[in-house]
């Protein structure tokens, strides 16, 4: 499916993945999705330790001593720990998937640009509200990670980080997980993009680890229409672009089994996600991006900052 | 169809790749990524019966490709043998034999025969066959037209019987010249243009250096032939040669002067001392005492003979050397001419107003050509002995009639007579000369002069004034004339006419002389005749019809022609060894000097003698260097020495295939096929890569 969906007025307004991967910049692509869709900045009810200064509150032993005021204390003998108004409200690690199953692509662009674009774009939109956005893109293992910050020269950084080409040989989805859970002690959001062609077993019961914390955990599985239809015509001989192995297979004879192991393993991601309360958003990459972030933007009004707590041990 | 590198067919070994790569391709025809194949199970496509039918044909189209550019590189060629169809001769081979002076050296000569007869030897029964020789100029001795129209056991016969006659001449080498010749006459096909023969050209000489190859160097080859010389060398480099150096004309030869010769000294002679002398013709020695000379190797020396000790030798020798085909040279004796006028008049030789002054005047009194005038008055009195030698007889006034009839019988004998008409009282002698009863003459006195208008330039009287630009006559005035009429001299020819009609000059024929009528005379009295220039010419060409040789240098070379006016009288050519041959009349030129010596052309009372000499580059005897063909950009075959062999197979068949190039069209054969193949592929592929809607 090439064509976007149509505007009121009856002529497309959503851009064709294929003609938007034509812009070199990733930048570029994530200012365009996001141009018709940003809502603007809104104030964080929540308090940190930043420029504005909002109250102050009694020093209890763990806090740290920086933020003492030492003028409150020569004058009235107290310790006071001054509080700020924090700029940044919202934590969010978009969780990318390099590994070279990303690398396939047969609309004129690949899983992985795909990936890489909507990453780029929800860091752009995320960065325009002011918060923080960080990076983790892992394959076999944790390739990089970029702690989320709000500054100058953060976007860019992310966007060097997803221009990378993926490489790894394969993908390991518990590898981020655990190393997530090692660093990001406060809560946050998690977005994860990926392929999930990956076996499951083990992702459930990290992903519960994820949502106890508090994150809010929103999973893009981003497939290739040929991934869904299996479409050859001819015999072919089919790489796999992980592993390097050969199969030679008649197409028609492999379709049916094929799309019900495939559709068996979706359906099994898709019922993961919905016991663990994580959201869950199959996207095919000739879908305009623009509804992706349409999607995400729903989805997280919609969820708030409601936790679902739900247990680990149920998960199958 | 023979192959010049065989080992290129092992390339057809790769007929098996294509039956292995459409092995291969049957399974791994195309590779195509896909993200994982977890989910995909193992189901090996089948084979259809139609793709296995078509990829038969590709497989024969790609191995014919193959084995087609397999025979290309293997250069093919049919050998000339398939080609004629039966014949087995694979050459158009001419034999070149050098001929000129320079190959008289002892033993050369006998060497080029038996190179030539050893070429003839290993020529085959198809084969077509020339012999040419050559020194200035191009002989045929056998062309290809005889050898093919003889039959084929009898050729070779024929060529050696032919060989067996040559011998060489004495003339110059014009090798550049004949070479090309020669080269033109191979590379003609006569008609045989299907027939590829190799064409051969095999030069067998001395090569010495003053063959004039030189200007070989321009000469663009005919295509395909090939160019081979045998150098035949000489027993002995040990050569100089002797030549004259001639003053400009015969007529500067003085028998008393001095002669100058040159000795040139081959750069290879391992001599330097020589004796120059005058030859002595009853042996091979010298008259007289020989001059020492000495002359390094490679240069030439200047050598001043004494006067030669009698008038009749005419060859100089030189001894020191080892050939002696350029040791004499031949210094003609002047022949002298010394002839005699009988003038008949009554005028003194004093009288600066009268026709015997200005007779003598003209006529040159010394040389060798000397006419000496002898005046007699017209009586009865005059002994016949003094005047019967006499080459010419003049007559102004009337005779006696005891003159009258030996004068007559001279003429009948074939002298000449003029009569020049000094007044009318003449007539009576004309008469009586003519023979004729009577002839009518009358003085004539024009108003103001007379001119002659109408001349006969064909006739030997007025043959010195053939060229136009001679024919202007107007500055020439009469004053007076005797009238005659040609009426009463009917036998007579007007050779001239003043321009109010009357006869001027006339010739009448008697016997085998000849009687010359002026009616006019030369005296100022009567006209401007002897002041003109036109008098001496007009005396001599009275004096010496015949004899107005052209060519006046004392010496020429073997082969010069020189020409000489047309005789109406019979003259003989006297050759060096001493026997005559008759000069056809009309002749005006002589090509027959081909031997050395002192020719004399002997004519009605006058002689002329030529020295024939060597050309003096035959001397240079000395070998050019074998490289200089390659720097004439000659053709130069595989080798010189072998030369009289046919070049070996290899070399042949590598030839062929260079002219039959039949690689190109096995290339352009295996192009069409891969084309035609890519073609086959694409128009496949475009059709497999449109969606089977029964796959859906």
């Amino acid at each position: 499916m090439k064509a976007a969906s149509p505007s009121p007025s009856g002529k497309s307004t959503l851009i064709d993945p294929a003609t938007l991967m034509r812009l070199g910049s990733l930048e570029w692509r994530a200012r365009i999705i996001v141009e018709g869709t940003r809502n603007g900045l809104h104030r964080s009810p929540y308090h940190g330790f930043s420029v504005e200064f909002t109250e102050y509150r009694q020093y209890t032993p763990g806090d740290d001593l920086r933020h003492l005021d030492w003028r409150v204390f020569a004058r009235s003998d107290r310790y006071e720990i001054k509080k700020f108004e924090d700029e940044t409200n919202l934590r969010c690690h978009l969780v990318v998937d390099q590994s070279r199953s990303m690398g396939y692509g047969s609309c004129g662009l690949t899983k992985a640009d795909y990936a890489a674009t909507l990453a780029a774009t929800l860091a752009y939109f995320l960065e325009l509200r002011g918060d923080a956005v960080g990076l983790l893109t892992f394959g076999q293992t944790v390739q990089e990670y970029i702690p989320p910050r709000h500054r100058t020269g953060h976007l860019r950084q992310l966007m060097h980080a997803l221009e990378k080409t993926p490489d790894a040989r394969e993908t390991d989805l518990l590898a981020p997980v655990q190393r997530l859970l090692s660093l990001v002690p406060k809560r946050g959001m998690m977005v994860f993009l990926s392929d999930f062609l990956a076996p499951l077993d083990g992702l459930e019961s990290l992903l519960a680890s994820w949502v106890a914390i508090g994150h809010e955990v929103i999973a893009f599985q981003i497939l290739d229409p040929r991934e869904l239809a299996f479409d050859f015509a001819q015999p072919t001989r089919l790489e796999d672009l992980e592993t390097g192995r050969m199969l030679a297979l008649d197409p028609n004879a492999a379709r049916e089994s094929y799309l019900a192991a495939f559709h068996r393993h979706n359906e099994q991601l898709q019922k993961l996600c919905e016991r663990l309360g994580v959201g869950f958003r199959q996207l095919v990459t000739d879908r305009p991006l623009e509804l992706a972030l349409t999607e995400f933007i729903d989805h997280w009004s919609r969820t708030g900052r409601r936790v679902t707590r739900t247990s680990a041990g149920r998960a199958a | 169809m023979n192959f010049l590198a065989p080992w290129f067919l092992l390339g057809g070994l790769a007929l098996g790749l294509p039956v292995v790569f459409h092995l291969i391709q049957r399974t791994t025809r195309d590779r195509t990524p896909f993200s994982s194949l977890r989910f995909v199970t193992v189901s090996p496509p089948r084979l259809t019966k139609r793709s296995r039918l078509e990829d038969l044909l590709l497989l024969l189209v790609r191995c014919l490709a193959l084995l087609l550019l397999a025979l290309g590189f293997a250069r093919p060629f049919l050998p000339r043998s398939e080609l004629l169809a039966g014949a087995s001769g694979t050459q158009r081979l001419l034999i070149l034999i050098d001929s000129s002076a320079s190959m008289r050296r002892t033993g050369v000569w006998a060497e080029a025969v038996r190179r030539a007869e050893s070429a003839l030897s290993h020529t085959q029964t198809g084969d077509q066959v020339a012999l040419y020789t050559f020194d200035r100029e191009l002989k045929p001795i056998l062309t290809f037209s005889e050898w093919m129209a003889t039959a084929s056991d009898q050729r070779l016969a024929i060529a050696r019987s032919r060989l067996a006659t040559l011998s060489p001449s004495w003339a110059s080498t014009q090798l550049a010249s004949c070479v090309e010749r020669a080269a033109e006459i191979v590379a003609e096909r006569d008609g045989e243009k299907s027939v590829p023969l190799q064409s051969r050209l095999l030069l067998i000489s001395d090569q010495q250096e003053g063959s004039h190859a030189d200007s070989l160097a321009g000469y663009e080859w005919p295509p395909g032939v090939s160019f081979e010389v045998v150098a035949i060398a000489a027993q002995s480099r040990n050569n100089a040669g002797l030549h004259w150096a001639p003053p400009a004309g015969l007529a500067d030869i003085k028998p008393s002067d001095p002669v100058q010769v040159r000795v040139s000294n081959a750069s290879e002679s391992q001599r330097d001392r020589f004796q120059v002398g005058w030859s002595d013709p009853s042996s091979t020695g010298f008259k007289g005492n020989p001059v020492e000379v000495t002359v390094p190797p490679g240069q030439t020396r200047t050598v001043t003979l004494p006067v030669r000790p009698d008038p009749a030798l005419q060859s100089v020798r030189l001894r020191g050397d080892d050939d002696a085909f350029d040791n004499e040279v031949f210094i003609p004796t002047p022949v002298s001419n010394h002839r005699s006028v009988a003038y008949f008049g009554t005028d003194p030789a004093t009288d600066t107003h009268q026709p015997l002054f200005f007779l003598k005047s003209a006529l040159p009194g010394t040389g060798p050509n000397a006419v000496e005038v002898h005046a007699y008055l017209p009586t009865s009195l005059i002994p016949t002995n003094d005047w019967a030698a006499s080459s010419l007889l003049v007559v102004t006034d009337p005779l006696p009639d005891s003159l009258i009839t030996p004068l007559r019988t001279r003429l009948d004998g074939g002298s000449t007579v003029l009569l020049s008409m000094k007044s009318v009282a003449i007539s009576n002698t004309l008469a009586q000369l003519a023979g004729v009863p009577g002839v009518s003459l009358e003085e004539a006195a024009p108003p103001d002069f007379a001119l002659l208008g109408e001349i006969d330039f064909q006739h030997p009287v007025f043959a010195p004034f053939t060229d136009p630009k001679f024919h202007d006559f107007t500055r020439i005035h009469f004053w007076k004339y005797r009238r005659l009429d040609a009426a009463s001299l009917p036998k007579a020819r007007v050779v001239a006419r003043f321009d109010h009609g009357d006869p001027a000059i006339l010739q009448l024929d008697l016997g085998r002389g000849r009687l010359i009528i002026l009616t006019s005379s030369w005296a100022p009295v009567d006209s401007q005749w002897a002041l003109s220039t036109k008098f001496v010419p007009w005396l001599l060409g009275i004096l010496e019809p015949e004899a107005v040789v052209e060519t006046t240098a004392a010496q020429l070379l073997v082969g010069d022609p020189w020409t000489f006016s047309p005789n109406t009288e019979p003259r003989t050519m006297r050759f060096p060894d001493g026997h005559t041959v008759p000069v056809p009349t009309g002749t005006t030129q002589f090509n027959g000097a081909s031997t050395p010596g002192i020719y004399r052309l002997d004519g009605a009372g006058s002689s002329r003698v030529w020295a024939v000499n060597l050309d003096p580059s035959e001397s240079r005897t000395t070998p050019i260097d074998s490289k200089e063909w390659a720097r004439f950009g000659a053709p130069v075959g595989p080798s010189s020495p072998a030369a009289v062999a046919p070049p070996p197979l290899r070399a042949s068949g590598a030839e062929t295939e260079g002219q039959q190039k039949l690689w190109r069209w096995f290339l352009v054969a295996t192009l069409l096929i891969l084309g035609a193949e890519s073609i086959v592929t694409g128009l496949r592929r475009l059709r497999q890569a449109q969606p089977t809607p029964s796959l859906a």
